[in-house]
């Protein structure tokens, strides 16, 4: 017999699934997400996949759209379709989500659990297609910063709270690690790009980490002495990331680094 | 035929089912579908710390949009 949880899940498959009874989701269901997804990308979006003629395809076509359209969602369902992935993208991001991992067995049959994975694979689809099309760059962009010792020391795990639900850095150690660097620019970004992820005092946490670790009073400081003020005399702190970015990619392509503090 | 499932309960007092684990770049990431609603999917680290083994948030969009691509990769086929 199923177990309670299971029957909520058949509950909801049955009565409409990820999409509802006019949507392809039933079809999908009976295809693999490869079959699909190859079925629904033409030859110029196969070309996208694969990195070739980026720039051209991106002028032509949305493939999120065409792979939402092809798979049977119309504009109304397209909607739905991108919120799913957002939805998931908002229940994944950020570090006041922990719980502990503590898994319990239930029993279930195949089926469900495959229509259940069919539905991941699918928004993971959206996500993947729409992905490709936008952040391309900014993927990039995430693998190379978290290679910078600034990155990896900036650690939310390090000192939690009893309940688990808060945290704080050790502000001395990350200064520390950077203060010994030889990218000291480099690692200062890696370190703001983690600490502004986690969203948390994130001005604040980095001038602690510059005054111990430079002859900088603080972050502000630190940016206003390369220039990245405002006409209104406040930080520009895109124009940092834009500029922090470009210059660890250059940095670790041509094995560089500086040190300006 | 039954077959087993792993659930969890996460941070927002709900219950998942865990679809599946890839390990990537030094971590393990745990995808799970709401077992309420399988419109309801989200993806968790696994992390092992002095308090024992959570599940914890991704870091931003960019770490988010890259384990969907796991994810994807692994299961189109």
């Amino acid at each position: 017999m199923a177990d309670k949880t299971w029957d909520s899940i058949n509950r909801a498959v049955v009565n409409g699934g990820p999409l509802n009874e006019t949507s392809n989701y039933k079809r999908m269901a009976g295809m693999s997400t490869k079959e699909l997804l190859d079925e629904a990308l033409d030859p110029r979006v196969q070309d996208l996949r694969s990195g070739k003629q980026f720039e051209d395809i991106k002028k032509i076509i949305d493939p999120r759209d065409y792979f939402l359209s092809y798979v049977g969602i119309d504009d109304s369902k397209r909607q739905v379709a991108v919120a799913y992935n957002e939805n998931a993208r908002n229940n994944s991001v950020g570090s006041n989500k922990v719980s502990a991992d503590v898994r319990r067995k239930v029993k279930t049959d195949a089926k469900t659990k495959n229509i259940v994975k069919a539905t991941a694979a699918f928004i993971a689809g959206v996500a993947v297609v729409g992905g490709l099309a936008y952040s391309v760059s900014k993927i990039e962009d995430a693998n190379l910063v978290k290679e910078t010792v600034g990155y990896q020391s900036v650690v939310e795990n390090t000192h939690r709270t009893e309940d688990n639900k808060g945290y704080w850095y050790d502000t001395t150690a990350i200064a520390s690690d950077l203060a010994s660097s030889s990218n000291y620019d480099d690692d200062v970004y890696g370190a703001y790009y983690k600490v502004n992820a986690d969203g948390y005092n994130v001005l604040g946490t980095m001038d602690d980490i510059i005054a111990q670790s430079s002859d900088y009073p603080d972050f502000t400081n630190y940016l206003k002495e390369h220039g990245l003020v405002k006409a209104d005399g406040s930080i520009d702190v895109d124009k940092y990331m834009a500029q922090a970015s470009m210059d660890l990619k250059n940095h670790l392509e041509n094995n560089t680094g500086e040190r300006t503090r | 035929m039954d077959i087993e499932a792993e659930v969890v309960t996460l941070n927002d007092g709900l219950d998942y089912v865990i679809l599946d684990e890839i390990s990537a770049h030094s971590n393990v990431y745990v995808y799970l579908s709401n077992t309420e609603d399988p419109r309801n999917f989200c993806v968790r680290k696994r992390i092992q710390n002095n308090v024992g083994s959570l599940l914890v948030g991704l870091d931003d969009d960019d770490e988010y949009n890259m384990a969907m691509k796991l994810y994807f990769e692994k299961n189109k086929k």
